[in-house]
Formats: structure tokens, sequence, C-alpha cells
């Protein structure tokens, strides 16, 4: 619980499920939005069937409890779905179902660019990624 | 909930409480101080006896203290009413950047009436060397306003040197000593400062109340900010709160006889928690300074995570950053990037700060919280690894 | 003791001590800390500004706590600053708008003290004539020595339709008087708990949001950024209670003042050196000011105190001055007679027999030896 958050938002972000990335990069497609230097980051990784289907999809975000749940509710949002089906995500949407405030409407729009960016990438064809996935550094 | 935010306010002491009750009860003396007859005098010898009590804790004569309504009203009283006072002896002010809020408003105000600020420039660890005073005070040098101890950091600042530095050029000195009493000595009348503020609810006495050293002996003046009713001579008109002034006396005396034993226990907390913080948390900074600190503040920067979410996920610690004053606003501390810290290690800052009630047991528990919430919003991350 | 004072400051209700207490105590956060000790902190004080701007029908958001009247007052008068206008109040204010004002006048800034009639009443005339565009008038709603009460309706009218803002100092006024803010004339009131069975040291400025106000006090964005420092947390929940409490018993609270001052009044009728200040004019129903030919306030004062009631002359911030209130002096009346003013202010407490008692003691001190009560031994 928490008096400053809306109740979604606090749980995206107490209990972020789909948090991390791919061990196994096969297949995964990978995109970003914002910049170290910005101070707030999204990366959202795509694992997609051959006929466009997105089978799972997991985030990493730094910044604030918005950004984390915003990442969360994205993954859950575009999974099972065509990739060329959400494409054109309604930034609104997000807006509307996290309750941004107007200060934190960049989580939505960094949220699309993110996407974006995702299914515009090209499949990762190396056999395995180099990160340990979800674990602690 | 573990409270680690006493240098926002501070619980009350319970022989504080209580005297405050005696003044509140139905038999009680609540008449008015200013009032002429006998339950009036009465009040009023309340208040005068506290004066003298509370005097004789910072080095001063009962005449040199005027009891305000918080540090806050105590420092734009220094600072507007002493400008607007001695404006012919000079029309430059010096100041660091890490200033409170109530004195850095103030002295802007001040700039908008003609009045040049000149900025004294921090270490990295949030000292100002005495190069920097000595730089910064010019002939036209009207007044120099430095705070003993950092609410944000809890560096404590040479203001014995500064007096010197000062008095040599005839400068005003002010202090904010909100964060300093029950901390560290204070002794007004040996350190030659010209004014001091002070704050009750830091120290374990009531919120709303605060007082005013004015330097009797040469007499340094300010010209008031509330007029109507001549209370405190003149200077601060309004009925003054005895039960108020009571409670803060009480407190204060509390915390001075405490002052020396505090200073040991804390400090050994505080050390506790910077080494339990530091082994289990690589790329952590320290917001102080190991040479100058006040040992109820304890203020770290950690890389990888931001500040909102940090703050967030300790949902059973009552820390902060900054100062409680500025925590609507979302911008970082103020502080932390005048001594050098990017926005980022700026915003991504806890103070937490400790008081009589602390425990071993509390810190523990602190630490253990801090050090789970980092490790997960940095594995939350995306470039934590790459970078670390 | 018989306590007959209540415009100078009112006893602690135990209702408003005991919704203190915890905030002495247990529940002690920083309200403008985000954690939860200080939200829990932060709607204490909103429920107080509720409460208080219940009192005089304003909207919570309109009220500006402050360490009290006096303060309020000052940072009202704050406004004739950023305002091209004149200052206008009139001479029987309270020293704490009085005195801002004529400081401003040193300063170079138009002010214009407008004058009373005998009864302590300003002439809408006068005020006519003084208004400008952009003026700052100020006027008290209810006096807090003679008890007069300004026609608002009437002056403050006058005031806004010749676009002058409007501040009063209803200090003296809240809990005595029916007060709608949203429906007065007036843009800006200043109140005080401790007249109102409240704390001291806690008070509020209510300003209608056209208004903008400078701040007086600066540094940590409190109180919309009008007013900066850490809230009186316990004050202030106190003064909510009060408030409530005000509002709640207003009516019998005067009912009571005023059968108890008829009592009084009929008794000081019947002694010869007495005359009762303002008694034409509407004034709150607990405040009775008279002067007693031939006679020295202070002494007066003192004869009583040692019968253990508590009276005041004037105001409660002249005494020990040895100056006559500016009150009298400005409604006409001579040093003389201002130096022999009494002024008897009743609260809840008091009684039919405390009223006797002040009668009969007061008959007593007039019917002693004359000398040790002259005039001319106080130096009139």
């Amino acid at each position: 619980m928490s008096a400053r958050y809306p109740d979604k938002v606090w749980k995206f972000f107490r209990e972020p499920k789909r948090a991390g990335r791919f061990t196994d990069g096969r297949g995964v497609r990978t995109g970003r939005a914002g910049t170290p230097a910005s101070h707030a980051q999204l990366q959202l990784q795509l694992r997609m069937s051959g006929d466009g289907r997105i089978e799972e999809a997991l985030f990493q975000a730094l910044g604030c409890p918005y950004l984390i749940a915003t990442g969360a509710w994205l993954c859950a949002h575009v999974t099972g779905r065509r990739g060329e089906s959400v494409r054109d995500l309604d930034g609104q949407a997000i807006v509307e179902q996290l309750q941004l405030p107007a200060v934190k409407r960049y989580c939505a729009v960094m949220a699309r660019e993110a996407l974006e960016a995702a299914l515009d990438a090209p499949a990762d064809t190396t056999p395995a990624s180099a990160g340990t996935g979800n674990d602690d550094e | 909930m573990i409270y680690l935010d006493y240098a926002a306010t501070a619980p009350m002491r319970e022989d504080a409480i209580e005297a405050m009750r005696r003044c509140l009860g139905a038999d009680a003396q609540f008449a008015n101080p200013s009032s002429y007859h006998a339950p009036g005098q009465a009040a009023a010898q309340l208040v005068e006896q506290a004066r003298e009590r509370f005097a004789a804790l910072i080095g001063a004569q009962p005449g040199e203290i005027i009891w305000t309504s918080g540090a806050t009203e105590a420092n734009n009283m220094a600072l507007l009413g002493g400008a607007a006072f001695h404006k012919d002896r000079g029309r430059r002010i010096a100041l660091a950047r890490t200033e409170h809020k109530s004195v850095l408003d103030p002295c802007r105000q001040l700039a908008g009436q003609g009045f040049k600020l000149d900025w004294l420039d921090t270490d990295s660890e949030g000292r100002i060397p005495p190069e920097a005073v000595e730089s910064a005070l010019k002939d036209d040098s009207l007044l120099l306003s430095a705070m003993l101890v950092n609410n944000e950091t809890g560096v404590v600042q040479n203001i014995p040197e500064m007096a010197g530095l000062c008095a040599e050029r005839g400068v005003l000195l002010h202090v904010d000593a909100a964060q300093a009493l029950g901390k560290l000595p204070l002794d007004c009348q040996r350190w030659e400062v010209s004014m001091m503020s002070f704050s009750a609810h830091k120290f374990g006495g009531p919120k709303g109340v605060g007082a005013l050293y004015l330097r009797g002996k040469p007499p340094v003046r300010v010209q008031p900010l509330v007029f109507g009713g001549g209370q405190e001579r003149g200077l601060r008109s309004g009925t003054l709160a005895v039960h108020q002034i009571v409670g803060m006396v009480r407190a204060a005396e509390l915390a001075e006889a405490a002052r020396e034993s505090e200073f040991q226990r804390l400090a050994g907390l505080r050390q506790r928690l910077w080494k339990s913080l530091r082994e289990a948390l690589p790329r952590i900074r320290l917001n102080g300074s190991e040479g100058a600190q006040s040992p109820h503040v304890l203020n770290v920067s950690f890389e990888g995570v931001d500040g909102e979410a940090l703050r967030a996920d300790l949902t059973g610690l009552a820390v902060s950053s900054g100062s409680a004053c500025t925590s609507e606003q979302a911008e970082s501390s103020y502080v932390l990037r005048a001594m050098g810290r990017s926005d980022a290690l700026a915003d991504a800052s806890l103070r937490f700060s400790f008081g009589w009630p602390t425990t071993e047991k509390d810190i523990a528990e602190a630490a253990r919280q801090v050090i789970a919430t980092v490790r997960r919003l940095r594995a939350l991350a995306p470039d934590w690894e790459e970078a670390a | 003791m018989i306590y007959l004072d209540h415009n100078a400051t009112t006893p602690l209700l135990p209702e408003v001590r005991e919704a203190m207490l915890p905030w002495l105590g247990p529940h002690y956060g920083n309200p403008s800390s985000v954690h939860r000790a200080g939200r829990l902190a932060r709607q204490a004080i909103d429920t107080a500004r509720e409460q208080v701007a219940a009192l005089v029908g304003a909207q919570p958001g309109e009220l500006i706590f402050t360490s009290g009247g006096t303060e309020a007052n000052n940072l009202a008068l704050g406004l004739a600053d950023s305002l091209a206008g004149p200052l206008i109040t009139s001479g029987t204010e309270h020293s704490a708008v009085l005195e801002p004002a004529i400081a401003r006048r040193q300063a170079g800034r138009q002010v214009v003290i407008l004058p009373v009639d005998r009864e302590g009443r300003l002439s809408p005339e006068d005020l006519a004539q003084a208004l400008r565009p952009g003026a700052l008038v100020s006027l008290m709603w209810a006096n807090n020595e003679t008890g007069v009460i300004h026609d608002l309706a009437r002056l403050g009218g006058l005031a806004r339709q010749a676009g002058a803002i409007v501040h009063s100092d209803a200090v003296q006024a809240a809990g005595k008087l029916a007060i709608d803010f949203a429906g007065a004339e007036v843009d800006l009131l200043s109140l005080s708990a401790h007249k109102i069975y409240g704390p001291k040291g806690v008070g509020a400025l209510l300003r209608r949001r056209s208004v903008a106000l400078p701040p007086m006090q600066r540094g940590g964005g409190h109180e919309h950024h009008l007013r900066a420092g850490t809230e009186n947390l316990a004050g202030i929940v106190g003064f909510g209670v009060a408030a409530e409490q005000a509002a709640a018993r207003r009516e019998r609270r005067a009912a009571h003042a005023r059968a108890l001052r008829g009592q009084l009044e009929a008794g000081l009728q019947a002694m010869p050196q007495i005359s009762i200040v303002a008694p034409g004019a509407p004034r709150v129903d607990n405040t009775c000011q008279f002067i007693v030919a031939g006679f020295h306030s202070e002494a007066l004062l003192m004869a009583l105190d040692r019968r253990d009631i508590a009276v005041a002359s004037g105001s409660a911030c002249h005494a020990g001055t040895g100056k006559p209130t500016h009150v009298l002096l400005a409604m006409g009346y001579d040093e003389a007679a201002a130096h022999g003013a009494i002024r008897v202010s009743i609260g809840e407490q008091n009684s039919s027999r405390d009223i006797d008692d002040f009668l009969a003691a007061l008959r007593d001190i007039l019917h002693q030896p004359r000398p040790a009560f002259a005039a001319g031994l106080f130096g009139a």
C-alpha cells in the first residue's frame, strides 16, 4: 500500500513480473528508450514467433516507480499479441491505465519508443547472451 | 516503521511535554504575558525564567534572546531585518549555496533590493574553506551567513574561525544553528557571532517556536519584520506562546545535559550504518565530511538507482532526501549539487538522521532494508551489470 | 480568581488540550515529510484547516496558518507594498495594524488613518473620500478594547466597489459574531486561536485566491509559499478544535455574555463616576469598556488584582507603558479620561456571581479614601 501511487502502479512496482532479460538471446529483439544521461531508461525485449506473435516480453528500467510499472504493464499488454497489432499503442491508454500524472507522461512516451525500437530491431542470432539474466550484478 | 528522520523533526522529550502540559492546564497560567494583572505577570515570569535558562545554555545573556515562531522566522529576521537595519555598513552578503532555504530565500529577496550576494564555494565534503571566506569578504561586505550544522549532510562549519575573519573586517556573522543544539557545544559570547538562529522541534521541543540570539555587546540590531504590540522589545510583536517557550527550554536543557554521551552514542550508530551499507553495496558515496561531522546525520548517494524509486520502496523506513521543506518538489538536493554531486547522485541519495530514541536494532534493520531495496532496483536497471 | 480579561487571552478548552497532546507526543512527524509520519501530520493540518475555515465560512484553500493574529495582520498589510494606491485604516485599529501602517508611512508610503466618532464608528463619507484605485483598506471587524463593530458590509462594499482590496482584523469578532467570508465584503481576514479558547502562538490569514499576496517569511514553500517554516502542529490542531467549538457554541456564548454584560452595565450605571464607552454603537456581547472619572486605571487594576480580579485597561499590549490607549484618544476622549479606562471582557466560564463580586469590589475601591487612587498620583 502506498498513499502516493495508484494501486496498480504500486503493485507493478513492488512485484514487477516480467522483469529482467532473456538469458538465451536467440530470436530476441531488444528496444531501448532513454539514455544514461537522461537518468531514465527503459529496455524492452520481445521473443517473437515465426508468424510475428509476441510470445514473451521482458523489461528492465532505471527510473521512478511509474516507469517501472509502465515497463511491467507494457510486457503484460503485448504478450500474446501480434507485433504489428501493438505497434500503434496509444500513449493515452497507458496514461489512463496507470493514472500517470502530467509530470510522469514521459513514461508512456518511453514505452512507445521502446516498443517501436524492439519491433524494428533485428532478431538476435547469438546463441546465448553474456548477461546473467535476472540475477543481481 | 523505523523513524530515521530526526533532522526533519524529532519527537518531544517527555519532560518537555510535561512542562507544556502544566502551562496548558485548566488551573495553570494561561494568561497573556503582556497583561498587567497577577496571572499575566505570572505568565511573563515563566517566559523570563525560560529566557534566562536558555541564554545560559548557549553562552548568552537573557537580553540577547528574542523568541520567534521557529528557525525560519529567526533566519528571516536576522537576514532581512539585519540587512535593513545595517544597510549603511555595506551592501554585500556572503553565503554558501548549501544553506537552508530559509536563509537562501531571504538573501535572494535582498538581492532583488540591491544587495549583492557573494557565494562561498564549498569543497566536495561540503566544508567552506577559510580561503573562500577571505576572498568573499569585501570592503563593503555587511554580513556573512553560515550554518553550524548542515541539515542535509550534518557537515559542521568552523564558526569560530569564520567569526575571527568576520571580526577582523567588521562583518556581521549570522549562524543558523537549527541543527546544532544538543549536538555540539555552543558559546555565542566566546565565538563572537552576531546572530544565531534556533529551532525547538529539532532537539525535542515543540514545533512552532524558536529563538534568535542578537549580540548585546557590541549591539547588533535588526529592523523588526512584525510590528504591533511591542513584545520582545519591539523586535517581534505578537502574544508570546508561553507553553511553547517553556517546552522549548525544557527540551534544550535535556538535550544539552545529554549532549556529550549522545554525541558518542550517535557517532557509533552512524559509523555502524555506514559500514553495513559500504560492505554490502558497491559504488555508494558518502555525502559528508568525516573530519567535521555531526553524528546525527548520514547522507549517502547510491549509483544505479533512481531516487524516487529508492525512497518509495523503503516503506518501512522514514528517511528523507534533502530537507523536508523541499520534499514537495521533485528536484534533486541543491545542497549535494553544490558539493559537486551529479544530478543523478544528488537525486539517488538518502539522509538518515538519528535521535535520542534511535537504537542499534533500528540501525541494523534500516541497513537490511536499504541493502535489499538498492539490490532490487539495481537488478531492474538495464545497464547495471555492464557498468559494474 | 475572577478572570474578566478574555479579550487578552482565553483559557484553553479541555477538548482543545486533549486534541493537542497526541501531537506533542506520539505523532511528531514533520508535515512536509513524505513518509507516513509526515503524511499523518499533514492530514491533521488539513483537518484543522477545514475546521478553522468553516468557522468563518471560508474555503480551506483560502487559509494560511501563521504564528498568530499579529503576524496575520502584518502579512496582510504587506500587500500594500505591491499596490499602487494608499493604505487606508482607522485610528482605533489594533497596534498590529496601526504599527505596520505607520512603519510604511515612515518609509514614504501614502497612509491614511481615518477618524472615528465618539462611539468608535467610521463615516462612510470619510472612507469614500480617501479611496483611490489600488488602495488597501484595513478595518477591524470588532474592536479589542471597546467591542465596537465596524459595519464591514457597508464600508467594505464601498471600498471594493472603488477597486480597493479590503482586509479585516477579525481576531476579536471570530467566534463572537457570525462571519461568512464567502459573502463578506472583505478579501483578507485575520484570526487568532488564543482568543477563542485555543492555544497561543497560532493564527491564520484568510485570503481570496484572487489576491496576490507577497510572502513575509521565506524559505521552504509552506502554506502555498506564503508563509515558510515548519508548522506549529499541535497549535494548529488545537486551533482547529477551538474553531469547531467556537462555531458550535457561538450563540450560547453570545447569549451568556450578553446576559452578564447587561448585569454588569446595570451595576455600573448606578455608579456616578462611571461612564460606559460607546454604549450606542453595536458591540460584541462580551466586551464592556468604561471610564472611571478621576481615577487612574493602573491603580484600579492593582486594587482589583489584590482582590484576585483580573481585568484590563486597554489592550494587553499597552500594559505597563504608562501611555493611555490610542483607541480612546482616537474616539475623542482626552488623556485624563483615557487614563481612567477599564475593560471587562467576559468568557464562557464567568458566572453572574463573578459580575456581582466584581461590582462589589469596584464599589468598595471607589469608596475608599481618595488619595491613593487619585489620578494625579500616577502622573496622568
